[in-house]
């Protein structure tokens, strides 16, 4: 099989077939990753393609010097970070306040598994949003993309120690924002 | 070690990432401390928990959409001249180089180009010479004709200036 940066390099030279191959392969994970930055489905499908639009505007000047999963989020992270300051800057005050209520008291009865998954969904997306820039993208790449802390902080510019730092102490901050949700056992579960 | 400092560490813990030593430390404490050990629990049921966020399938025809999305956009921003000419950013390295072989060019042709200042007399202006020579020597002669009507030339004058030519 052939490696994305071949892939990358065959549609630096005009190959879109290539292209549509890198898409196959990497769509689902950046629709995924900008889906849990905005919590809609639409608007992700909206930023994902704006995301390999770029990257394909960028083929031109693409050199194969870094890892392409890399580039990729780089870029995803950037569209998606630029997008939910626009839409946070278009909130309402009301709605702010609504949005950073107390997750604590949200009361949930959990009696249906479809129901809790979907109510955990939220919680779990506006504690996520809470958290600081670096720690939410550091965890959500490591947690739900499965990039290595190396490839982390290639996305970040950082290093591999700050990139342990994030998503530990942005973990930290989960435990106690979603402790409702977590049992004294340590099972949670309908 | 405290509770705080094992807070500190218990992810690295559980990433396998402590050494020896510390890793005994940590499991020493926390067969101790009720309370470390529901905060390592707690951390590992968070991290599964974040799990339950499922995730969501792409459209079928995305790749179609994104082929569509590309070709109204290279339309829509396919650059102009204009565009082109405030977008030009000077390549300093192109700049330099063509500069060096503009002045490498003009010094070759100054050095190598032929010399016209010096070249003195050509076979046309030998020519040239030769029928002015011939032309000055035909005016001479017709002065000379012309003269001789006077006829020879006298030089000798008496004291009141008379004399001379008869």
């Amino acid at each position: 099989m052939e490696s994305d940066i071949e892939l990358m390099l065959r549609t630096k030279a005009g190959d879109d077939d290539a292209f549509s191959e890198l898409m196959n392969r990497h769509y689902k994970g950046v629709l995924n990753y900008i889906y849990r930055f905005t919590n809609l489905k639409e608007n992700s499908e909206d930023l994902a393609q704006e995301v390999f639009l770029r990257v394909y505007r960028s083929a031109t000047k693409y050199r194969p010097e870094a890892k392409f999963t890399t580039w990729l989020y780089r870029i995803a992270t950037n569209v998606s970070l630029t997008y939910v300051k626009k839409k946070n800057k278009n909130v309402s005050l009301d709605e702010m306040n609504e949005k950073t209520g107390e997750i604590e008291d949200s009361g949930v009865e959990i009696s249906d598994d479809i129901i809790y998954r979907k109510e955990i969904k939220n919680v779990i997306f506006s504690a996520m949003e809470s958290l600081p820039e670096r720690e939410k993208v550091a965890i959500m790449l490591c947690k739900y993309e499965g990039l290595s802390y190396e490839e982390t902080a290639d996305v970040l510019e950082c290093t591999v120690g700050a990139v342990k730092a994030y998503v530990h102490r942005g973990r930290m901050k989960l435990v106690n924002k979603l402790k409702p949700y977590l049992t004294e056992e340590g099972e949670y579960g309908v | 070690m405290e509770c705080k400092d094992i807070k500190g560490i218990l992810i690295q813990y559980s990433l396998g990432d402590l050494g020896q030593v510390e890793k005994v430390g940590v499991e020493k404490h926390l067969e101790e401390c009720n309370e470390c050990r529901l905060y390592l629990s707690q951390s590992n049921e968070l991290w599964n928990l974040l799990d339950t966020w499922e995730e969501v399938e792409p459209d079928d025809n995305f790749i179609s959409q994104f082929w569509d999305q590309a070709s109204i956009d290279e339309t829509k921003y396919k650059p102009g001249f204009l565009s082109q000419l405030r977008n030009f950013k000077l390549n300093w390295t192109l700049a330099g180089a063509m500069a060096s072989i503009f002045l490498v060019s003009i010094i070759t042709f100054a050095v190598f180009s032929p010399d016209t200042t010096n070249t003195l007399f050509t076979s046309a202006d030998e020519q040239d010479e030769l029928i002015l020579i011939e032309l000055d020597n035909a005016l001479s002669r017709e002065t000379a004709d012309v003269l001789s009507i006077y006829g020879p030339w006298d030089n000798t004058l008496d004291v009141n200036g008379n004399g001379g030519m008869n």
